[in-house]
């Protein structure tokens, strides 16, 4: 009996031998495509409790991601933000091709984390800044991991450029331009959609210094493009870039030609002063508001 | 007959699911999370599912059939071992693959409740804010990706159970007892879950040029045990992912191979035994 079962064994591992390239190669394909999680690295192999690790193979990993997901609200909910940030890798190791767990992530760093130690009154000013960019940081990285690994996913990107777009965080205009650029080279677009990140981008543009001239242009061409669907945002920063002495102006637009009639005018030009978003350009706007 | 109560338990999860929007439990409501979160609780039930009566029934098989004396009334007549063998497991195959085919309809119109649901809230709350037609067809057709694939996902569910009760087969025809049959199974069941982990420390420690005892272990495994992680497609469908023809063919091959070689090492096994 015993020779019958060494047979056996034999022929397991020659098949075993046989379909190991095989495998190994499918393998490969099914996680290039990103149909197949990752394996876990020796480092992840580390950092994850056994209790994940063990649970946390084949089809059972975006199931156990959820679970954990749910159990990150615990620490949102005590303020205890280095073991939520802790939670957070674990999910992503668990399920790293799922978006809302990278942007939730960022969330919890970025927003959460950071305008909470912004608050700690037990922290001296300085720390408190400090600790704020730090969580800021921590937030936008978790961003880019997160674009690296779902390079397809939209959402991702614009929430990164919304993070450094956002006032109550650290505004940096640069790096939403940037940004908003590498969703446009990067992803297929619908128009619509194309229209909307550059508007975006052009909002940005207007409050950079020294690129203005850049930000006039690509108003312009999406003015030039389609003045029916034209934004009052839009309309207001044409009309202050081109009274912007910085900015070489071809063929200047009428106040007509911007916005329509000179009412609808005044009424935007006054929405345009009265916000004190300290970046946008305003030479000669209220001059021409009174000229009205 | 009993077998198929999971379904009604199956059934009862699905309804729960519509109740619970999982999306909104984060930042911000997130429709593809909840469609997400959905599929795996139903794919999650299903694995659980198949793998309690892969693995269940066909360790039960030989054993009920020798204490009814059924076998012996078998085998008296002109049925070959090979054939009664094949007989057992692909009725046990077809029970699991009825079995699947009610939960995947299930799951189907559920998902297609749910995905109407999110589809209707989604364009009217873009109407409202005055998104071009463009978008909202852009946006309906990003959320119909999350509910394509589910046939493949319950298909590599079947594979998987498919291979988990050939392996009990094999088995149990020289266990001695259906616990050893049952507690084996589920060992290579887990151990193959971690066949990708050994390629992975494989390569690893080949592109280190290193030697231990960990890389004998994982050579193994990856040469012993099934790869039950490279036949998880539903993972890619969990995610909205489209799985391309050539590629679950390919890991149909890969289960047929462990089907057909645990089938024939279970014949090579019972042919000659005493029962």
């Amino acid at each position: 009996m015993l020779w019958r079962y060494l047979i056996c064994f034999a022929a397991v591992l020659g098949v075993g031998t046989l379909r190991f390239p095989y495998e190994l190669c499918l393998s490969q394909d099914l996680k290039e495509r990103r149909l197949i999680a990752p394996a876990f690295d020796a480092e992840a192999r580390a950092g994850l409790s056994q209790k994940a690790w063990v649970a946390g193979f084949g089809s059972l990993r975006p199931a156990l991601a959820s679970f954990y997901s749910l159990g990150a609200i615990r620490f949102h909910a005590s303020s205890n933000w280095r073991m939520l940030e802790e939670r957070i890798e674990q999910v992503l190791l668990l399920d790293p091709y799922n978006p809302y767990y990278w942007n939730d992530g960022a969330w919890h760093l970025a927003y959460n984390a950071a305008a909470d130690v912004l608050e700690d009154e037990s922290l001296a000013p300085l720390e408190r800044k400090g600790q704020f960019k730090d969580w800021i940081l921590k937030g936008d990285a978790l961003y880019q991991r997160g674009i690296e690994v779902n390079p397809e996913d939209l959402k991702l990107r614009l929430e990164r450029a919304r993070l450094w777009s956002s006032p109550l965080r650290i505004l940096d205009y640069p790096k939403v331009v940037e940004i908003l650029e590498s969703c446009l080279v990067d992803l297929e677009l619908p128009d619509a959609r194309v229209r909307r990140i550059k508007l975006d981008q052009f909002y940005s543009l207007l409050r950079i210094s020294g690129r203005e001239q850049d930000a006039y242009e690509l108003g312009r061409s999406l003015f030039d493009d389609d003045p029916e669907r034209a934004s009052s945002s839009l309309m207001n920063g044409l009309c202050a870039l081109q009274l912007h002495p910085g900015v070489e102006v071809i063929n200047p637009l009428s106040l007509n030609e911007i916005y329509g009639d000179q009412q609808f005018a005044k009424k935007l030009l006054r929405h345009y002063l009265e916000d004190l978003d300290p970046d946008k350009p305003r030479y000669g706007m209220a001059e021409l508001l009174e000229s009205l | 007959m009993k077998v198929f109560y999971f379904l009604v338990v199956f059934a009862a999860l699905m309804l729960a699911m519509l109740w619970v929007d999982f999306g909104s439990l984060g930042q911000v409501q997130d429709a593809e999370q909840s469609l997400r979160v959905m599929k795996g609780a139903a794919f999650f039930s299903m694995n659980v599912f198949a793998t309690v009566f892969a693995i269940a029934a066909t360790a039960l098989l030989i054993p009920k059939d020798v204490e009814d004396r059924t076998l012996y009334t078998i085998l008296s007549k002109p049925v070959t071992r090979l054939d009664y063998l094949l007989g057992r497991y692909l009725g046990v195959i077809l029970m699991l693959g009825l079995g699947l085919l009610l939960m995947g309809m299930v799951f189907s119109m559920t998902m297609w409740h749910a995905l109407e649901g999110v589809m209707a809230e989604q364009v009217a709350v873009m109407q409202q804010m005055g998104f071009s037609q463009e978008l909202m067809d852009a946006r309906v057709a990003q959320l119909r990706e999350q509910g394509m694939g589910v046939p493949v996902g319950v298909y590599s569910v079947f594979l998987k159970a498919a291979v988990l009760a050939a392996v009990a087969l094999c088995i149990s025809t020289f266990s001695t007892s259906t616990l050893f049959t049952l507690v084996a199974t589920v060992v290579v069941m887990l151990v193959g879950l971690l066949v990708d982990e050994a390629r992975s420390v494989m390569l690893e420690y080949a592109a280190a040029g290193r030697e231990s005892g960990v890389l004998s272990l994982a050579h193994w495994v990856a040469y012993m045990f099934p790869d039950f992680k490279l036949m998880s497609l539903e993972d890619a469908t969990i995610h909205g992912k489209d799985v391309p023809v050539g590629l679950a063919l390919r890991v149909t091959w890969v289960a047929l191979l462990h089907v057909a070689l645990s089938v024939v090492l279970s014949w090579f096994i019972f042919r000659k035994k005493e029962v």
